[in-house]
């Protein structure tokens, strides 16, 4: 009889509870695994490429995780009608990867019927699936059905129609020759995943042999010279099966949540950077999770030596992501929310059994509030937060002048994030096209060229803007706001397309001829990177003729300012602001402008992105051609003791001085009175 | 009506504004001084708190000016002791109650005749030089003494040839000759040392301990010429804070604390961290709850021999070879990365750092045809043991344990230990001569007539240098290979500098946890104070 698939799993995860350490977070009693095919035979009988969702599904209940994982679904069940939701771009679709327009990636998923084609559902694959865990948009069509059953009909369909490159027109994708994504369980779980041979599948266009690449460093496939994936039967066991040790499976590492979100820095390599949105998170906001002191690393960085804090402490004190982003039903770290649990009951003793979370583990993490606001939103606020841990009174009572209203009005990262020692971006200017067909690029924390060793990298101090609450409460954090410039047009108005956007900017492999005349400042008859800005009517006036020329109806610069709320890069308590002065001064900390854009593209203005939780009360300005945003409290309602006037608390003052001088001097001359009174009397 | 010339009258209202003014000065001069001296009281309450450690550092007073004792030219240095102890008439008798002079101090049976001995420096065996027997004019050019030239020494030897100058000398001039049984070379301007003499400095210390082993760092990895003058980085006591090594190492009587490889418990003669910083320095609680198990050593000695090298591993075997020696190193070291057979016996970790060598900087090699091939290493990161501030030791004609390594010295403790925490060492380890037959280790007589060093004859340089230890010699030798531990204690590094959490808790730290008798990473498993988490048997480590 064959042992149902809940108590093997049931008993493997209760043993692995018993002996595995969390530091090690492996699964040291994880039985050995038979790799097998979407039909559920064997691969190394059929060599076609390994299904997680088969092969994992033998014991975990794969169907449930993939329909509770955010990471899967990235939006796709979030769908809505373009325009259908207020503050949101009309051109959005969902508030997640798949159909949020995101001004890093530029690229924009296709709406059914829509006549501008961009991105299919294959091209979104392709493009996006980098950072994607497979699954969801990437495997079903929009009714549900597998996507790689989907055949190209008459009508240009995003689900079964893909760009050509050549052509720009959009053309029938062969889903039964590239099969789709499923959801990649050995991207997370394995020690040392093949990302890179991951990502080169998926951006070939061979979505089905991804999860199989993903082996590529455990010795159990190796890829062929037809780019095709090969078993290797000396590394299987006799039986077919593949041991845990081969295989490498672990709980999740901080190492395989940066694949996809930034930096996880490990060892004692110097941290480097690329730059890249490969380093998603890192590249956006200049967060690095490592323990590595950053005076150690290997980046040219302003005051390096005085810098012996941790890029992380959390990192530093051995906290891994998944210590603070848990599966919402792990029973080890399952909590009710204060808001649904009933207010007799401080802790619910009941939780899901071991075994039953082991077969059937919701792969939705607990997340806290980030100022994107998009993503995951149901899931905000599920995570513990910093002072879930800290007992942040205790700590601060000892110095901190009126600690219960620091901590209620701002977040502890205000404080504990007092700087960001990376650059991250500026801002991202689509307006223009520099020579490798991207947008201009700009980032902050940086005195030179970005990727140049002997820039100077002196880092920034993040914005601290208001963030609305689930709870209804206000609280003051640390963002990065990076500003991006694109060209809209059409009808309906879209960001304008990159094929356009070539079209417009080059002839073959230069600048248009009037693109050049309108912005060679220097008359060289080259375009370098600082003359790619539209900061003048006639240079904006001319990229605008070109665009017409090559069929974009009405095109307009619109702007938007994307807040990035900063949750790691924590720095520990010696290295945080300590200094009342900072905030409560003439110069506070708090209302110090912050650059949004080097410079404006003529006639435009950038807003806040509607999506967000988080306002900018205050003023933009612009100076010396470059964009502000200067934060005003007050505007918010906030007032801040040391930095700002009231009024009517300087006349109470005010009178309250001059009553007390009048005061004494009455009493003053009422006793030299009587005293002069009683001498002459006495006389 | 009354008064004098040129002063006004005083009305009984001038007197009482005058009495006024002058009890508002005196209340305001009281004040001020009061508030003063507040300031001075808090002022010099914060600078030397009872946590301070600079109360425990050592007032010094300024030294006797000793130029115009002494007059006309000195013969030799016992004559300069002569003159000393017409003043110092006892310090030569403390002196010669020390180990710095005696080079012996505990207790043991030799295993041979089964009598109590003392062993120290004396008699024992490590794995560098071996041992001091026969070679004595050589080795004993570090002695506190004038004239050990042989092992009859101690029987004649009297105060007068104690050596005053070789720690008190500050004219910087003074030496002993290498080859001279402590005696001053020659050309040392005596009366000018003698003139000069003064406390100890770091010279007085360093000419014989940063040199141990022969040369420059060679013996204890934490010990080196660096320490003369080191920077923060290298050392923070001696770089930032400008201490000397008296300020630790206290000095009555000439008995000088500080004992690194005591054999048995030996309080009140070692130096502690704690001495000054006390038992809780750190500002949380985490890290002092560290303290119980770490010894400080171990986060704030990150890495040893931190600007020049020390040796990793002496290979006696190799000695004797002729031909050009960088030749030699470089051959004999492609030999052991390339061929398995040339890497039998060699510990795993020795085999690691020479596979490595030509691909990090840290790491080289050396061949002396005197002495054998070497593996030098320079920042390198410490062994992690057990320790409870004893060692055992191997006596001269013990047969050695059967095993691949013999261990000279195993540090005693393991985690059931409650006086042991987990230390910082460097393991020197090598391949010296032992007898096949009685399975001890030999004493190579190398220095002088007849010795290794001049005749490059093992079998002679061992059976004379059996005789001049004492210890027997079957005819029949072959090479053993030896560890030796060397507990770190310098070269410490401010917090700054020193091991945080992820230098040795989770994965790719450097502590063996399990190797240290741990089921696992106490961060996660907890520490030994749960003792079911320590597996039996393999804890003593």
């Amino acid at each position: 009889m064959r042992p149902s698939p809940s108590l093997v799993a049931g008993l493997a995860l209760a043993l692995a509870f018993a002996f595995a350490s969390p530091a090690s977070a492996g699964s040291p009693l994880h039985p050995p695994v038979v790799l097998l095919d979407e039909e559920g035979a064997e691969v190394l009988e059929t060599g076609k490429p390994v299904s997680p969702m088969v092969t994992c599904g033998e014991c975990h209940d794969t169907d449930y995780i993939a329909e509770h994982s955010y990471h899967v679904a990235v939006g796709f069940d979030e769908r809505f009608e373009p325009g259908s939701v207020a503050g949101v771009p009309p051109w959005n679709t969902s508030p997640g990867t798949f159909g949020r327009w995101d001004a890093r990636r530029y690229r924009r998923l296709t709406v059914p019927g829509e006549a501008a084609f961009d991105l299919g559902v294959a091209d979104w694959i392709r493009l996006f699936g980098d950072r994607h865990a497979g699954g969801g948009p990437a495997f079903l069509a929009r009714d549900g059905g597998p996507l790689a059953d989907r055949r190209a009909g008459e009508a240009i369909d995003p689900e079964t129609h893909a760009l050509d490159p050549e052509t720009g027109e959009p053309v029938p994708w062969d889903w039964q020759a590239s099969g789709a994504v499923e959801m990649n369980c050995f991207l997370c779980h394995l020690g040392r995943p093949d990302n890179a041979a991951r990502i080169d599948e998926i951006r070939a266009g061979a979505f089905a042999w991804a999860a199989t690449a993903t082996l590529g460093k455990t010795g159990l496939v190796t890829r062929q010279g037809d780019g095709t994936w090969a078993y290797e039967r000396s590394a299987f066991a006799e039986d077919g099966s593949v041991t845990r040790e081969r295989l490498g499976i672990v709980d999740p590492r901080s190492r395989n949540c940066g694949q996809c979100h930034g930096l996880v820095h490990e060892g004692a390599e110097p941290v480097t950077l690329t730059y890249g949105l490969n380093q998603w998170e890192t590249a956006s906001k200049g967060q690095v999770f490592s323990a590595q002191l950053v005076r150690d690393s290997a980046l040219n960085l302003a005051n390096k030596e005085g810098l012996s804090l941790p890029w992380d402490v959390h990192a530093a004190r051995l906290v891994v992501c998944t210590d603070c982003h848990t599966s919402l039903n792990n029973p080890v770290f399952f909590s009710e929310a204060e808001r649904s649990r009933p207010s007799h009951l401080s802790y619910d003793a009941r939780r899901p059994s071991i075994g039953d979370y082991l077969t059937k583990p919701s792969h939705n993490f607990t997340k806290g509030e980030s100022a994107q606001g998009t993503t995951a939103r149901r899931l905000d606020g599920t995570m513990r937060r910093c002072e879930d841990c800290h007992d942040a009174l205790q700590v601060h009572e000892e110095w901190l002048p009126n600690p219960r209203r620091h901590l209620r009005t701002m977040l502890c990262e205000t404080c504990h994030v007092p700087r960001v020692h990376a650059p991250a971006r500026q801002q991202t200017d689509w307006t223009v096209l520099t020579t490798m067909r991207g947008p201009r690029i700009e980032y902050r924390g940086t005195d030179g060229p970005i990727g140049d060793p002997a820039t100077l990298l002196p880092g920034f101090e993040p914005v601290i803007l208001p963030r609305h609450q689930k709870n209804g409460r206000i609280r003051h954090g640390p963002h990065n706001l990076c500003t991006c410039w694109s060209w809209v047009g059409g009808e309906p108005e879209r960001p304008v397309r990159t094929r356009e956007l070539e079209a417009a900017w080059f002839v073959g492999d230069a600048y248009h001829p009037d693109v050049v005349a309108a912005l060679d400042e220097d008359g060289d008859g080259r375009l370098a990177r600082e003359e790619l800005r539209l900061d003048t009517e006639a240079k904006a006036a001319a990229v605008k003729a070109r665009l017409e020329a090559v069929g974009v109806k009405a095109p307009r610069i619109a702007g938007w300012i994307q807040p990035l709320s900063l949750h790691h890069g924590v720095a520990p308590g010696a290295f945080a602001t300590r200094r009342c002065e900072t905030c409560h001064a003439r110069e506070s900390r708090l209302t110090r402008p912050f650059e949004l854009s080097s410079y404006v593209p003529a006639g435009a203005t950038a807003k806040l992105v509607g999506d967000s939780n988080i306002r900018m009360p205050g003023r933009t300005f612009t100076s010396e051609g470059r964009l502000f945003y200067e934060p005003v409290p007050t505007a918010s309602g906030r007032y801040v003791i040391g930095h700002d006037r009231a009024g009517w608390i300087d006349l109470v003052g005010a009178f309250l001085v001059i009553g007390t001088l009048l005061g004494v001097l009455a009493h003053a001359l009422l006793r030299r009175h009587h005293t002069r009174r009683r001498e002459g009397a006495q006389a | 009506m009354g008064g004098t010339v040129g002063s006004p009258p005083l009305s009984c209202g001038n007197a009482v504004m005058t009495v006024r003014t002058i009890t508002v000065l005196i209340s305001l001069v009281a004040f001020v001084g009061i508030l003063f001296g507040l300031v001075v009281v808090a002022g010099s309450t914060t600078d030397r708190s009872p946590n301070d450690p600079w109360t425990h550092v050592p007032v010094k007073l300024a030294p006797v000016e000793h130029t115009q004792f002494f007059e006309g030219t000195f013969e030799d240095g016992p004559s300069v002791t002569r003159a000393c102890l017409g003043c110092h008439e006892h310090a030569a008798e403390h002196v010669m109650r020390t180990s710095h002079w005696s080079w012996a101090g505990e207790d043991a049976v030799d295993p041979l005749s089964g009598e109590p001995i003392r062993i120290g420096k004396k008699n024992l065996q490590n794995n560098f030089c071996i041992s001091i027997a026969g070679n004595w004019p050589r080795c004993t050019s570090c002695h506190v003494g004038y004239g050990w030239r042989d092992g009859t020494f101690f029987e004649t030897a009297g105060p007068e040839q104690v050596d005053c100058l070789v720690c008190h000398d500050r004219s910087g001039q003074y030496q002993k000759a290498a080859t001279g049984a402590g005696h001053p070379a020659k050309g040392v301007d005596l009366l000018a040392a003698a003139r000069s003499v003064g406390r100890t400095t770091r010279a007085s210390c360093g000419t014989c301990h940063f040199k141990g082993g022969g040369g420059d760092g060679v013996k204890h990895g934490d010990l080196d010429e660096t320490m003369y003058f080191p920077p923060e980085r290298v050392d923070v006591h001696m770089g930032k804070h400008d201490l000397v090594c008296a300020d630790c190492h206290k000095t009555e009587d000439h008995r000088i604390l500080g004992r690194l490889l005591p054999p048995d418990r030996a309080e009140g003669t070692r130096v502690n961290c704690t001495d000054c910083h006390g038992e809780a320095p750190h500002d949380q609680d985490r890290l002092n709850s560290h303290v119980k198990t770490l010894a400080c050593q171990t986060c704030h000695i990150p890495t040893f021999a931190v600007e020049t090298g020390t040796k990793m591993w002496w290979d006696w075997s190799k000695a004797g070879l002729e031909g050009d020696e960088q030749g030699i190193a470089e051959r004999l070291t492609h030999e052991i990365q390339q061929d398995p057979s040339a890497r039998e016996g060699m510990p795993a970790g020795v085999v690691a750092m020479f596979e490595r060598v030509g691909s990090d900087p840290d790491l080289w090699t050396h061949y002396s045809k005197k002495k054998g091939l070497f593996l030098i290493a320079r920042r390198q990161v410490p062994e992690y043991r057990w320790y409870a501030c004893t060692t055992q030791r191997y006596l001269p004609g013990e047969a050695l344990a059967d095993g691949e390594v013999a261990v000279i010295n195993r540090p005693n403790g393991g985690a059931r230990d409650p006086n042991a925490k987990i230390w910082p060492f460097k393991i020197h380890r090598g391949r010296q001569p032992y007898d096949l037959r009685d399975g001890h280790l030999l004493t190579p007589h190398v220095f002088g007539a007849g010795g290794y060093w001049t005749a490059f004859d093992w079998d002679l340089a061992l059976r004379t240098g059996a005789e001049a230890a004492g210890i027997g010699f079957s005819g029949e030798f072959g090479w053993r290979t030896t560890e030796m531990y060397w507990p770190q204690n310098h070269m410490v590094q401010d917090k700054e500098y020193s091991l945080g959490c992820t230098d040795c808790h989770g994965r790719g730290g450097r502590m063996d946890w399990k190797g240290l008798g741990f089921t696992g990473d106490p961060a996660f498993q907890g520490d030994r104070r749960q003792m079911d988490l320590l597996r039996d048997g393999e804890s003593d480590r």
